[in-house]
């Protein structure tokens, strides 16, 4: 799942619903919808992406949804890696997504679109690798992407064409390693297929691009979680940043590869980090780090040790232009329910507590659950936030299901000091 | 008194990380502070042999 917040108050919220075959159009691999603040729907059929003329493709050649909305600009966007023939519907996506022009053997490559806040088609689907990049063998999973600031997008990949990590990068042995491209809204490349790592060794990387106001920043895990920052032009502008030695404690190190991470930046100058770890006092915390844009750490603090325990389940964060955050998660053990329900609790920007942890849904309380709530994932923007989560508190319903739920924050916007000139 | 006063100074001190753990109970959002705009919205909610399909997330 994944969720935005538009420009113009609009919310972006994306999902994967697998079915049995992943070929049949009922295979929701990565789609999204629009909704207004007040929960009526803008757009609410579930889409994907879109052709050249503006036509919607169907939802099953693509999966894993990675949702943004722009933070300089009014738009949403979508990315997915390809593991169908999305050609079949696009076709000058024919090369990349073949291999050797082959229709029966396709190639699995990161994608991304970007949308209107209404949900209207923009601009064409965008690669994150060329065709010739991708000929080699192995796959390419998309990691993450994000909007910059002078409007490119960065497209990562978890690139699985081991061998290149020794020949195309010059590293000592193969391994999957995490990269990056920078595209023009044209498609071509402003910075064609670069290594994430500094120490050119094999990683993963499931989530994990956020951007800031000259640069972006990517989290991966490599014998730990690790993030490095680039500029706009691609640039390195630190080395690799080891997060439990940046911050001194084994908990912000984990996470893993990021499945169940956040990692996001504000568009202006701080990037949020929030995953699941344990430390000598904590077992399976809510761990929240906050990097100014740089690289330095802002703050740390463990999100839910006003409470007794928390999840090993996934998590979230979500960090506005202001610097405030808010962290998500699911558990059950803290209030030994019978089904994990979603809590989150507010930080301000210097990473004190603003709220002790309250739970998100009211039809999922400690006292009125009746199924699991569970993964959350939070957006916040200017004073709304919203979260998303994997339901099954409606009764009429035996599967889980997408709920969104929005509030406005108790900090207003944080931009208090201004002026008009 | 001496030994009366040291053995409830250690009482409270050992006892503190337990009780001060157990005392919070998650409150609603609206006590943190938010202000909700929405309940609970089903985003996905289509009988499950209606299209569009939900076969579970």
């Amino acid at each position: 799942m994944g969720i935005g917040i538009g420009s113009g108050g609009n919310i972006i919220i994306g999902w994967e619903d697998d079915s049995d075959d992943s070929t049949s159009p009922s295979f929701l691999g990565a789609v999204w919808v629009i909704y207004k603040q007040d929960g009526t729907p803008v757009s609410a059929y579930p889409r994907a992406y879109f052709t050249r003329t503006g036509e919607p493709t169907g939802p099953q050649y693509t999966c894993v949804p990675k949702i943004k909305a722009n933070l300089f600009g009014a738009e949403f966007g979508l990315g997915s890696w390809v593991e169908g023939l999305l050609a079949e519907e696009i076709p000058e996506l024919y090369d990349v997504n073949t291999i050797g022009g082959d229709a029966n053997a396709v190639e699995i490559f990161p994608v991304a679109q970007p949308f209107n806040e209404d949900g209207t088609p923009e601009g064409p689907v965008l690669t994150g690798v060329s065709d010739a990049y991708a000929e080699r063998p192995g796959h390419i999973r998309i990691s993450d992407w994000d909007y910059l600031s002078n409007g490119h997008i960065v497209i990562g990949g978890e690139s699985r064409q081991k061998d290149d990590l020794v020949n195309v990068y010059g590293g000592a042995a193969a391994g999957d390693h995490p990269i990056f491209s920078i595209v023009r809204r044209d498609g071509t490349f402003a910075k064609s297929e670069t290594l994430v790592d500094a120490d050119k060794v094999a990683g993963s990387q499931w989530h994990g691009i956020g951007s800031t106001q000259n640069g972006f920043a990517v989290r991966w895990d490599s014998g730990g979680a690790k993030v490095r920052m680039f500029d706009n032009q691609g640039n390195p502008i630190t080395g690799n940043i080891v997060m439990s030695t940046l911050t001194g404690d084994p908990g912000y190190g984990g996470g893993g590869r990021g499945d169940g991470t956040g990692f996001h930046g504000n568009g202006k100058d701080a990037y949020i980090v929030c995953n699941v770890g344990t430390n000598d006092l904590y077992t399976n915390g809510t761990f929240l780090a906050c990097l100014n844009a740089d690289g330095a750490l802002k703050w740390k603090t463990v999100a839910s040790d006003d409470v007794p325990y928390s999840s090993g389940d996934r998590v979230d964060a979500a960090i506005n232009e202001a610097g405030y955050v808010i962290a998500v998660w699911s558990d059950q053990e803290q209030l030994t329910l019978a089904n994990p329900i979603v809590f989150g609790r507010i930080f301000n920007p210097d990473g004190t507590p603003l709220t002790g942890t309250f739970y998100i849904s009211e039809r999922a309380t400690p006292e009125n659950y009746i199924g699991e709530a569970r993964r959350p994932r939070a957006a916040w923007r200017g004073n709304t936030i919203a979260v998303v989560w994997e339901d099954m508190n409606n009764p009429n319903f035996d599967v889980r299901i997408v709920a969104l739920r929005v509030f406005q924050a108790p900090t207003g916007t944080g931009i208090e000091n201004f002026m008009l000139y | 008194m001496r030994r009366i006063d040291l053995i409830a100074v250690l009482a409270v001190v050992l006892t503190a990380p337990v009780w001060a753990q157990e005392e919070y109970v998650p409150v609603a959002p609206e006590a943190a502070g938010l202000v909700p705009k929405t309940g609970t919205v089903d985003i996905n909610a289509w009988e499950p042999d209606a299209d569009p399909p939900n076969n579970g997330v």
